[in-house]
């Protein structure tokens, strides 16, 4: 999980990512020493309950939000979500297919 | 079940807590439809007339619910609160968002002639210009439909190649914009310019300029990057027209 997380935050402008659990707790994370790691996990659990209630989906699926000053990506799976935050000049192609992969990753290994 | 229900005096309660149901969740053509086919088996339900008028305030239509209110008080002469409505409108000094033509209508008097003509026609004059602007997004691949809301939910126009419950879903969408514009600014990340949710049959687009939120729904095949670069242009378009 450690290795997904490290390879999501070699991306150009990727501050930090955690994989969270439905209720907000942070499983693991890394690199976030600019972020407020327990608030995000919050924000990613709460943005990500009301999505899944909004959209009548409990798993698979992203989302991504742009905001002025940064983008926050998380992937909702049936347990976890990934998030990540990132720069606004990330870059967020990149970053999709690495969070498409990594929730795989996370799959097989809570398998 | 409806008809079954409308048939029964008794079970006017439970229309009326439906159609109450139904106005809660901002879903205001449901609302209406229930309202009025029951009307006609009972034309002196205040009640009726009461949620008609809210569910026509809700969707902006505000000569509906004026004329709403006339009706009910021809039914019901002695109804203190459609009375009451029928005085709130008159002294109505303008109300908050989302600037309904109607209404400026009512505040200019040379322009008072303008409500003899029936408001769905005014309606109709309004909307046109902004459904042109959106019916161009329907042009690019792989888009179903595109939404007007404003911040509270309620739907301003919209266009699509299939039908939806649009009433419904622009509730659905000005909730999910809330929740991550509130996430933004608790991270510090400041105002919120677009979201995306991607699902394994489709997208769901989030753009918000000035209180308007546009929204695409899109088929998984989509080009993210053509969507993100269409719809600001579009949104800018539309906030002209409706400022004009």
């Amino acid at each position: 999980m450690k290795e997904v997380l490290e390879r999501i935050n070699s991306i150009s402008g990727v501050k930090g990512s955690m994989v969270v659990g439905k209720d907000g707790i942070i499983i693991e994370s890394s690199a976030l020493s600019s972020v407020d790691s327990d608030l995000l996990a919050a924000m990613v659990a709460k943005v990500g309950k009301e999505m899944e209630e909004r959209i009548n989906a409990r798993k698979n699926f992203m989302v991504t939000v742009n905001g002025e000053g940064g983008i926050i990506l998380f992937g909702v799976e049936e347990d976890f979500i990934l998030a990540v935050i990132a720069r606004k000049d990330a870059n967020i192609g990149g970053l999709r297919l690495e969070i498409k992969k990594g929730i795989e990753k996370i799959k097989e290994e809570l398998g | 079940m409806t008809d079954e229900l409308m048939s029964s005096p008794e079970s006017s309660s439970v229309i009326v807590s439906l159609a109450r149901l139904y106005l809660e969740n901002k879903m205001f053509d449901q609302a209406i439809e229930l309202c009025l086919s029951s009307l006609e088996s009972s034309p002196e339900s205040e009640e009726l007339y009461l949620i008609l008028y809210e569910a026509y305030m809700g969707k902006g239509e505000t000569g509906k619910a004026r004329e709403i209110v006339k009706k009910g008080l021809s039914h019901i002469p002695g109804s203190e609160k459609l009375k009451k409505l029928v005085e709130e409108k008159k002294e109505e000094v303008p109300a908050p968002p989302p600037p309904p033509p109607e209404e400026k209508v009512e505040e200019v008097p040379e322009k008072v002639a303008v409500e003899e003509v029936p408001p769905e026609k005014v309606e109709v004059e309004e909307g046109d210009p902004v459904l042109s602007v959106l019916k161009k997004f329907l042009s690019l691949k792989d888009i179903y439909g595109v939404l007007l809301v404003d911040e509270s939910g309620l739907l301003i126009s919209q266009a699509s190649r299939k039908e939806f419950d649009y009433e419904t879903t622009a509730a659905l969408i000005a909730s999910m914009y809330s929740e991550a514009k509130d996430a933004l600014e608790k991270l510090e990340l400041g105002g919120f310019e677009s979201g995306i949710v991607e699902l394994p049959r489709g997208k769901i687009f989030i753009f918000e300029e000035g209180g308007i939120i546009l929204s695409v729904l899109a088929g998984k095949n989509v080009m993210l990057g053509l969507v993100l670069a269409r719809a600001r242009s579009i949104l800018s378009q539309v906030k002209k027209i409706l400022e004009g």
